[in-house]
């Protein structure tokens, strides 16, 4: 907890960013890994934590960042399907599942499928067993790629079949990264306007759309603001409060006037990120400044606008009870 | 954008609305009518609930993502339903407005 407040973070990824995972054939594989890795440099001065990031993010790393390190009381891992140029995909199914299964109470585990990867048929089945065997309670997606694999979220023939599966076995939060292209992706196959047409073919599921769509902001916060199952990941974007709080306020105004606060998430991106301590601290702190009040009307971030930011709306939908004084001490697994 | 809960307008010796005295009558009627005015914009209102006076509404079709809606709630909504006896304020799901802009539209629009 963060003064009286739980954290339910919506989003940590164990990457794999090790020579032993990256397809070195790929074009343009080296030049992708190394600019991942320039964001996560970026922003380690602010939190200081000495963790490589060309390697594999082990389960007792992120469990030290978000548990120990930080005031994170629940945390989801978020497989990444990135396979352009990563073997077993960017952040692999297997170590997010491991994830959970080594915080059983603290963690939460979010599969991924991509059916430009091998083909719908074992997407599906990739997806059921995600399910079924591992215990995925949200699925995650990323439909940008470069070289025509890229595949439209408003897809009847591609993509429904995915989400008629995933409503089958019961999953109705549905994730999907939007905007901040990955590597050299081309910024147009993540526009978040093919949202649109799922959310309302699909009235009954949720769609979470990560990182505010930027920069495809206004479609966003559009597209968010007219469909009541549109819900926004402020994915990263809160990690740019401490330097950039100019920023963040005009964003987070604009979502409180025109979304609602009860549509906004958190999500660290644990471990590129590095701990969260440092991005909640700043979050806690923030305000909208009178001047932003004044010029737009956007409304003062409160105290309960940040209780629901930080867990209370994610865990509403996820339907989870969260924790109402701080937590004990997790146990680590051993390292092997 | 929606608003915070409206309250200038309203009388504090004024009772709750309550289905005895016919407000909620009333009320539904008022929502009906602004609902009839957005139409003209292709949107709508409905009554979400009513809570010891305070009305909580939902904007729907073409309003729930329209940028003007500090204006809509200033300028049709609000004057109409807080003319409902016991209506203590009016606010909106979704997003909200700082209370000095609201104050600002009404000042000009309602």
């Amino acid at each position: 907890m963060i003064d009286d407040i739980a954290v339910f973070d919506n989003v940590v990824h164990l990457h794999d960013m090790s020579d032993a995972n990256l397809l070195t054939a790929a074009p343009g594989a080296h030049r992708s890994r190394e600019l991942a890795l320039m964001l996560g440099e970026a922003l380690r001065p602010l939190h200081g934590d000495q963790t490589r990031f060309d390697a594999e993010i082990s389960v007792a790393t992120m469990g030290r960042m978000v548990f120990d390190d930080s005031p994170t009381d629940l945390a989801m891992a978020q497989v990444v399907p990135i396979w352009d140029w990563f073997a077993d995909w960017w952040a692999p199914v297997r170590l997010q599942a491991a994830f959970r299964d080594a915080y059983p109470d603290r963690a939460f585990f979010c599969g991924g499928v991509d059916p430009s990867w091998k083909g719908l048929t074992p997407a599906l089945e990739h997806l059921e067993w995600q399910v079924r065997e591992l215990g995925a309670v949200s699925m995650k997606f990323y439909n940008g790629h470069t070289d025509g694999a890229t595949w439209r979220c408003d897809d009847e023939q591609v993509a429904y079949p995915i989400y008629e599966k995933a409503r089958e076995l019961g999953i109705t939060v549905l994730q999907f990264h939007k905007g901040f292209p990955f590597g050299l992706t081309p910024v147009e196959q993540t526009r978040p306007n093919d949202i649109q047409r799922a959310a309302r073919d699909f009235p009954d599921m949720q769609f979470l759309i990560h990182h505010l769509g930027i920069p495809y902001f206004d479609e966003t916060v559009n597209i968010a603001a007219r469909w009541p199952n549109v819900h926004l990941v402020l994915s990263a974007n809160l990690c740019f409060t401490p330097i950039q709080p100019r920023l963040v306020q005009k964003q987070l105004g604009r979502l409180l006037f025109e979304v609602g606060v009860d549509k906004l998430m958190w999500g660290s991106e644990a471990g590129l990120a590095g701990p969260p301590a440092p991005y909640l601290r700043a979050f806690m702190d923030l305000q909208i400044p009178d001047d932003l009040r004044e010029g737009y009307g956007y409304p003062q971030l409160t105290h309960e606008d940040k209780r629901k930011i930080l867990g209370g709306n994610f865990a509403r939908l996820m339907g989870v009870d969260l924790p109402t004084a701080p937590l004990p001490a997790v146990v680590h697994p051993i390292a092997t | 954008m929606s608003t915070p809960t409206s309250s200038a307008a309203s009388s504090a010796a004024s009772p709750p609305v309550s289905s005895a005295g016919g407000g909620i009558d009333s009320l539904e009627l008022a929502v009906a009518a602004a609902g009839r005015a957005l139409r003209a914009h292709a949107g709508g209102l409905e009554l979400v609930e009513v809570i010891e006076g305070d009305v909580v509404v939902r904007f729907t079709g073409m309003c729930t993502g329209c940028a003007f809606k500090l204006m809509t709630m200033a300028a049709t909504v609000e004057p109409l339903l807080m003319a409902i006896p016991g209506v203590r304020g009016v606010r909106a799901l979704g997003g909200r407005a700082d209370e000095e802009a609201m104050r600002r539209a009404r000042r000009f629009l309602g």
